[in-house]
Formats: structure tokens, C-alpha cells, sequence
């Protein structure tokens, strides 16, 4: 097999014993790798009623057959498990160069099952992998972590690990890798954390056997091509914060619990001003030009003090409009804030953004927290934060994400999120397609198993109203499918979703890679089937159109002033077209002819 | 005369001149420019722009810029 390196690892740590396992090569072809054969790993083996956060829940590492390969930005791996926040299936993913060094000790995929006795991590040294003592680790930042593990292990270990947020269970905890990148929605830290597993170290030292190998050699042609595209200057420029300008002018950038689509702070919180005040250089994963991430350093004439990554737009978005922080600096502390503790950052907004407006209305109190907190509060914020991660007092609630408090202080609709978790920082009132998105992904308010920016607002390839439900329901699916295919081949979104021909180039890369013909189509062909498995995987645990939902903020209230001021979301609408297109059931599950098409009948 | 403040996101960021702040730069034109001639003082080509709002509404090159306008300048780079 060319692009995959043929074994699986299994670690079970009820019993400490470690195994691998071959791939099965047939699997492979149908699953590709990353996000999809991870979903067919969980699908078959994983007790459908587990609970997340129980022992039988399976955690899985996941790369693809281009990770490593040399292909264009081909460093990144997926975590897939049972998401505690959404009880859905859901992958998570993240960038760096701990990805490569999981594929290049050997492997395609790590399973974890079953919960260790006392804390532990997992070292690995290609073939040599043992499970070690991590009582020290436990309670320490993954910062912490990371620099003490990177003394006791080889000097190119990469490593990725939990924080307090996972240990203690919260709800979207994270787990980070290279320090500051994160694996960062639904939760997967927490089920890390409740394994006992504090870290994996790994140090690789083999190679990916690629087909086509002049082919692949494309891929600095294209590197230097992607540089001097608008997307490449801007995004090494200014990186994802780019965005809050963009957001902000088409009246789509999440403010104040989504009540709004314009910050009036937006310009002291975007990317010229993390240029001018905090910005120390820009970075890249594993084989990207682009330079997108942003290492950051609060100055010396700040409030707060601290160094790290980001803020990426999300978070900009998430503890900055959303909460009307327009504090470039207490935004950029929370976020570290957030690495650190290894939570999620959009959650950690949007749980706070349900916080404030439950106390704007008077439901939730001063007493319940411990202090008041409202709007724009940057210091009750960041002391609330640590509270979650390490679930001290109301932050143990607060852990348990905006759902769950919506619901318990009487106000579900307050939650700006669907099947538990929360959006990323796209207003739907003004996109309506990426509204739809939210509620028929298979783990809820993610952005990242899919999204519309590039043909609702930029009107690539050819101009769309965002406004209008025409053609919504073909474009998600076809981004969706395409989206599942990036993943499965562990390789970053940006420049395959985001570049107008990167669907295509990417089946290129994947033939190059493994040697197997594979048009545009064909990928889109690989990535429905694995959306198609992971929607079987929900149903199969009861979800369904139920569930594919909106709250009534983004369906029934009108939007506010600006472009697109006086739109709602026609979800029902969409959604029963989208349903027929998908050729599922009028209940949201697919039909037997459709799974026949698929390869996925029983 | 008329004065109205102008912002540029993102990479056009550059084509700011001095005075420029976070919240844009202040402009003294004539009566009746088009903000296709605003475009041009700035050495923005008008292909350029994905997105130009006066006011947070839609504007085009024609449209005629008045006293107090807030011009915002987005370039064409893909979002996500």
C-alpha cells in the first residue's frame, strides 16, 4: 500500500497491553484513512450506548494516506470518538508536526480503549511504544506538559496532550499538540482525560512510499503558486483574523450571543491590529507556505501578561464579539488562557456568551457564579475560564457547555449551537447556507466538517445570494462531501476548500500518493460515503430530523441592520430539499438505495 | 468639501496613508466623488475589492459618496 504505512496500534488501557495490527488494505481503499476510517472503526466496534466519558468509549488517532507524503499542507491527523458534548459521532482535527510524527513511527491509526488506573502517557518510538507513570503531569498546563515531557524524551518527540480541562472532564476539552495547536472541538480532551491518558510522545523515523513521487514534487510548484495567490499573501500577511474585517462588513460576524452580525469593536480586534501590537511571527504547519498561524506576545504595556498562539478569527469571534470583548489584549489572554488549560475556544465563548445573556435576563444570578458578570466583562471572563478548566465552583457547571446551563436555568433557546455544540463564527441570518451546514452536521455547530464563506460571501466560483435558500441545500452537501474527503486524507482544508480548483488538485495529490485513480468526482464519491457512515452511526443512536436543528434566533428573529437586515433562516425550507439530494429518508436517515450506492448496506 | 472616514481591510491596509487608526482614515473631497475616484486616490484597482459597504450597506464604484460616510474597503481573499 503507497501513502498508508499498513498497522494500526492498539492500545487498551484497562489492561496495558499493546498490540498492532495490519490494515486491511480493502478498508482502506474505501475508507481512505483519517476521519473516514476511524468512523468505520468506531461504526463496527464501539457499544452503541457507551457512555463518552466511560471506559467503553474508543479514542482514535487518526492520519491519512497523505500525511507526510509531501503533498501540499499535508500535517495534520484527526481525533474520532463519541463526543461528550454532542453524544454524536465527531472528528476532530489539528495541524503541526505531531501528525507527522505519528505517521512516521509507523502508523495509520492509534486506538485507545479502556481507562488506565492512574494517569499515564503513552511513548513511542516507532516500533517501541510503552505506556508510563504521568501522576506527575496530572494538574500541570500543557504547556507544563509538553516542556516537561520534551526533557524526558527524545529531542524530536512531538507531543500532544491534555490540560486540566481535559482531566477534569469538561465538556469541549481540547487536546493540543506542538504546544499550541488543537484537536479542539467536541470535547475529545475530556475523553482523553477520562482515560487517564495525560499525553502521547511519539518519535518517528520512517518514511511514506508515494507512486508517483515527480508528481508529488508538484507540490512546491504549487507552494510557490499558493504565495502569490490573494489567499497565500493574505493568509501569511494577516492569517485567519483576516476575517473579522470580512465578517464583520457582510454583517455576519456572531455578536452578542448572535443577536447581531457587526461588532462596532471589530477594527481593535482583527488582524492589522494583532500585526501592530502582538504579533511576533507568523506559522506554519508541516509543509504549508502560507504561514497562517500567529505566535503572539502580550507587550509589556498590556493589563495582562503571557506569549502563545493566536488568536485565530474564531476565537477573535468566539471571546471577543460574541461577549463584546473589543480588548485585543484580554481576547489574546483568554486564548491563552484556553491552550494552556486545553479547552476549546469557540465553546468556552459561546458557553460564556449563554452565561451573560442568562444574567441579562435575570436567570442565572450573581450568587450562582460567585460574582457578577456581564457583557464586554474581560476580567470576570478570564476568571471564569480557569474556574472551568479546573471545575472550581460554577466553572464545574460551566463545563458542561451552553446547553446544558440554557436548559437548566430555563432558557434553551439562549444556546447558540445545534445538538450541543456551539457555532463557529459564521451568522447564519446572513449565509443561510452555512445555517443549514450547522444543523445537518454529524457533531452539530462545527466549521469545520464544512462551510459555504467562499460561495455565499466571496461569490467563488460565481456570485451566490447568501440570503436565499436557492441552491443552499446542493452546495452543503458538495461541500460537506468534499470536506470529509480532506480529512480523510490528513491534510489541511485551506488551500483544498478555499483555492477554486483545490477539490481537484486534491485528487491528484491522492492518486500521486497511493497510486489509485481518483478524479474530482471519485473523491467527492469517497467523502459522501464517510458522511454517509457517520450519519448512520448518529441514527443508529436515535438522532434524526429532530435534531437537525436551529435555534429560534437564526429561524424566527430578523436580522439586524446591515447587509442582509431582515433575513431569517429558511431551515425547513432547505432542509427537506437537502434531505432528497442526500437521498435519506423524510426523517433525516439514509435510504437502503441510497446506502447501496454508497457500499454501506448491512 | 465633503469629509467622510475610509477603512481598509487586510492586505489593502497598506494603501492607507498617514493619520490612518484603527477606525480608518479621514478624507476631505469634493462634492459629488464617486467611490470609484475614492478607490483611486488610493491606488486600489477597483477589480480588486470583494466587498465595498457605505454606511454597512452594499455600495458599488458609481455610488456617490456624501458628508459623514464610513467607507469600508474589503479585498478579494477567500474566506473560511
Amino acid at each position: 500500500m503507497k501513502g498508508w504505512m499498513g498497522r494500526i496500534l492498539r492500545v487498551d488501557l484497562n489492561t496495558g497491553v499493546i498490540k498492532t495490527e495490519a490494515l486491511d488494505p480493502e478498508l482502506a481503499h474505501k475508507y481512505v484513512g483519517g476521519r473516514g476510517l476511524a468512523a468505520k472503526i468506531l461504526y463496527d466496534e464501539l457499544q452503541v450506548d457507551c457512555d463518552p466519558l466511560g471506559p467503553d468509549n474508543m479514542l482514535i488517532f487518526a492520519n491519512g494516506p497523505l500525511t507526510l507524503s509531501g503533498a501540499l499542507c499535508s500535517g495534520r491527523y484527526m481525533v474520532v470518538t463519541r463526543s461528550p458534548l454532542t453524544g454524536t459521532i465527531c472528528s476532530s482535527n489539528a495541524g503541526g508536526y505531531f501528525p507527522v510524527a505519528f505517521k512516521a513511527a509507523g502508523y495509520d491509526l492509534i486506538i485507545f480503549t479502556g481507562r488506565a488506573e492512574k494517569p499515564c502517557y503513552v511513548n513511542i518510538e516507532d516500533d517501541l511504544v510503552t505506556l508510563r507513570d504521568a501522576t506527575d503531569l496530572w494538574g500541570l498546563d500543557t504547556r507544563q506538559t509538553t516542556a516537561l515531557l520534551a526533557e524526558k524524551s527524545h529531542r524530536d518527540a512531538k507531543i500532544s496532550c491534555i490540560g486540566p480541562a481535559g482531566e477534569n472532564l469538561v465538556r469541549y476539552a481540547a487536546i493540543m499538540n506542538d504546544v499550541d495547536r488543537a484537536a479542539a472541538r467536541s470535547g475529545v480532551g475530556a475523553v482523553m482525560g477520562s482515560k487517564n491518558l495525560k499525553a502521547v510522545v511519539i518519535h518517528g523515523t520512517k518514511g511514506v512510499t508515494v507512486d508517483n513521487p515527480e508528481e508529488i514534487m508538484r507540490a512546491t510548484i504549487m507552494a510557490n503558486y499558493i504565495k502569490k495567490t490573494d489567499l497565500g499573501q493574505a493568509f501569511g500577511e494577516i492569517g485567519t483574523p483576516l476575517f473579522v474585517d470580512v465578517m464583520n462588513a457582510n454583517n455576519i460576524m456572531p455578536t452578542k450571543n448572535f443577536q447581531y452580525g457587526f461588532f462596532e469593536d471589530g477594527d481593535i480586534i482583527n488582524g492589522a491590529e494583532i500585526i501592530d501590537r502582538t504579533l511576533v511571527r507568523g506559522k506554519s504547519c508541516y509543509g504549508c507556505p502560507m504561514n497562517c498561524g500567529r505566535n503572539t506576545r502580550l507587550p509589556e504595556d498590556s493589563r495582562y501578561e503571557g506569549h502563545g498562539d493566536g488568536p485565530e478569527y474564531e476565537t477573535c469571534f468566539s471571546l471577543g464579539s460574541n461577549i463584546l470583548i473589543g480588548d485585543l489584549d484580554a481576547l489574546t489572554k483568554m486564548n491563552y488562557i484556553c491552550n494552556e488549560m486545553g479547552m476549546d475556544t469557540i465553546d468556552a465563548g459561546i458557553t460564556l456568551g449563554t452565561i451573560m445573556e442568562l444574567c441579562d435576563r435575570g436567570l442565572l444570578s450573581e450568587k450562582e457564579i460567585g460574582f457578577p458578570l456581564s457583557w464586554g466583562d474581560a476580567d470576570g471572563s478570564i476568571k471564569l475560564l480557569e474556574m472551568i478548566a479546573r471545575a472550581e465552583g460554577f466553572g464545574s457547571e460551566a463545563g458542561q457547555g451552553g446547553q446544558y446551563l440554557a436548559r437548566k436555568y430555563g432558557a434553551p433557546e439562549v444556546f447558540m449551537g445545534s445538538k450541543g455544540q456551539g457555532f463557529a463564527g459564521y451568522h447564519p441570518r446572513g449565509m443561510v447556507g452555512q445555517g443549514l451546514l450547522y444543523a445537518t452536521s454529524p457533531e452539530g455547530g462545527n466549521h469545520t466538517t464544512g462551510n459555504t464563506v467562499q460561495q455565499e460571501i466571496n461569490g467563488i466560483p460565481e456570485p451566490m445570494d447568501p440570503l436565499s435558500a436557492n441552491g443552499k441545500a446542493k452546495l452543503v452537501i458538495k461541500r460537506q462531501d468534499d470536506t470529509a474527503f480532506v480529512e480523510c486524507c490528513g491534510v489541511c482544508v485551506f488551500p483544498y476548500m478555499l483555492m477554486e480548483e483545490g477539490a481537484s488538485i486534491l485528487a491528484e495529490f491522492y492518486q500521486a500518493v497511493t497510486g489509485i485513480s481518483c478524479t474530482e468526482q471519485e473523491a467527492r464519491h469517497l467523502g459522501e460515503r464517510v458522511f454517509n457512515l457517520e450519519r448512520l452511526f448518529n441514527c443508529r443512536l436515535g438522532y434524526n430530523r429532530a435534531d437537525d436543528t436551529l435555534p429560534p434566533r437564526l429561524t424566527e428573529d430578523k436580522h439586524t441592520e446591515g447587509i442582509g437586515e431582515g433575513n431569517t433562516v429558511p431551515l425547513e425550507e432547505m432542509l427537506g430539499e437537502y434531505y432528497q439530494l442526500r437521498g435519506w429518508d423524510a426523517n433525516g436517515c439514509p435510504s437502503k438505495d441510497k446506502l447501496a450506492v454508497l457500499g454501506l448496506s448491512p | 468639501m465633503i469629509r467622510v472616514t475610509i477603512k481598509l481591510a487586510g492586505p489593502l491596509r497598506h494603501h492607507h496613508r498617514k493619520g490612518y487608526t484603527p477606525r480608518g482614515e479621514a478624507v476631505e473631497l469634493p462634492d459629488g466623488v464617486t467611490v470609484g475616484e475614492l478607490l483611486k486616490v488610493f491606488a486600489i484597482k477597483e477589480a480588486h475589492p470583494q466587498l465595498i459597504t457605505i454606511n454597512r450597506q452594499k455600495a458599488t464604484p458609481e455610488t456617490v459618496l456624501t458628508e459623514g460616510d464610513v467607507i469600508c474597503v474589503i479585498p478579494r481573499a477567500l474566506g473560511g
